[in-house]
């Protein structure tokens, strides 16, 4: 997919949403929205009219983690089938295996090359089929 | 890499420094006293130094956090080497 993608992304750590944030700016095709919690994820999706192309959710955050906003989002008949990918430092093979068994696309892992972010998340969503 | 993109990512790397320097001193702490910090609080600023280091630039270091993320995870016995470790090489990375 090389057109406009709407993504929503959430994660705790101020530093990395921003490096993130700006990394896919550069990507020019990428109209991103960028939250600090699993919790401020969901009340963005509950926007009249909001549906993004693909969630992005940082796996480790406080409160509502990935995982659990992942749960949420599934519970949910008009968002379950946005799909979802994890963004999470150095998950081990099995964690990864276990975020894909939990209904996410793919699983991101930090640290990552802000050059080459736009075009990672691009491929996961092309594979998904989204 | 646009010049304003490099300008933007330096002025969040020295961010990411200054909040490095903090999470030196609850790791130093926790070394010197376990009780005094979280389990969770601990795992959550190693997690974050693995997550953050290598996009700034500092590879090693967050391969160092990384392998300490994993021993806290996972329990595991040389914990405070890992820890030790983390904290000579956050001493490396800060200026």
């Amino acid at each position: 997919m090389s057109g406009g993608l709407t993504v929503l992304y959430a994660d705790d750590e101020p530093d990395i949403r921003e490096v993130a944030s700006i990394a896919l700016e550069l990507d020019g095709g990428i109209n991103l929205t960028a939250v600090g919690s699993g919790q401020e994820a969901i009340e963005a999706l509950e926007r009249p009219g909001y549906r993004p192309d693909v969630i992005m959710l940082d796996v480790m955050m406080p409160g509502m983690d990935g995982p659990a906003a992942l749960a949420e989002i599934r519970r949910r008949p008009m968002l379950a089938d946005i799909p979802v990918v994890f963004i999470t430092a150095r998950a081990q093979a099995h964690e990864q295996a276990r975020f894909l068994e939990l209904g996410a696309v793919g699983v991101i892992t930090k640290p990552f090359d802000p050059l080459a972010l736009a075009g990672e998340l691009r491929a996961i969503v092309t594979r998904a089929g989204a | 890499m646009s010049a304003a993109f490099d300008e933007r990512l330096q002025a969040l790397k020295q961010r990411f420094l200054a909040r490095s320097a903090g999470d030196l001193q609850v790791i130093a702490r926790a070394l010197a006293d376990p009780a005094s910090v979280g389990r969770d609080d601990l795992r959550q600023v190693v997690h974050r130094l693995a997550g953050a280091a290598g996009t700034f630039g500092y590879a090693e270091l967050s391969r160092i956090a990384g392998e300490a993320d994993d021993a806290l995870v996972l329990n595991q016995a040389d914990v405070g080497a890992e820890l030790t470790q983390l904290v000579e090489a956050l001493k490396d990375a800060l200026p």
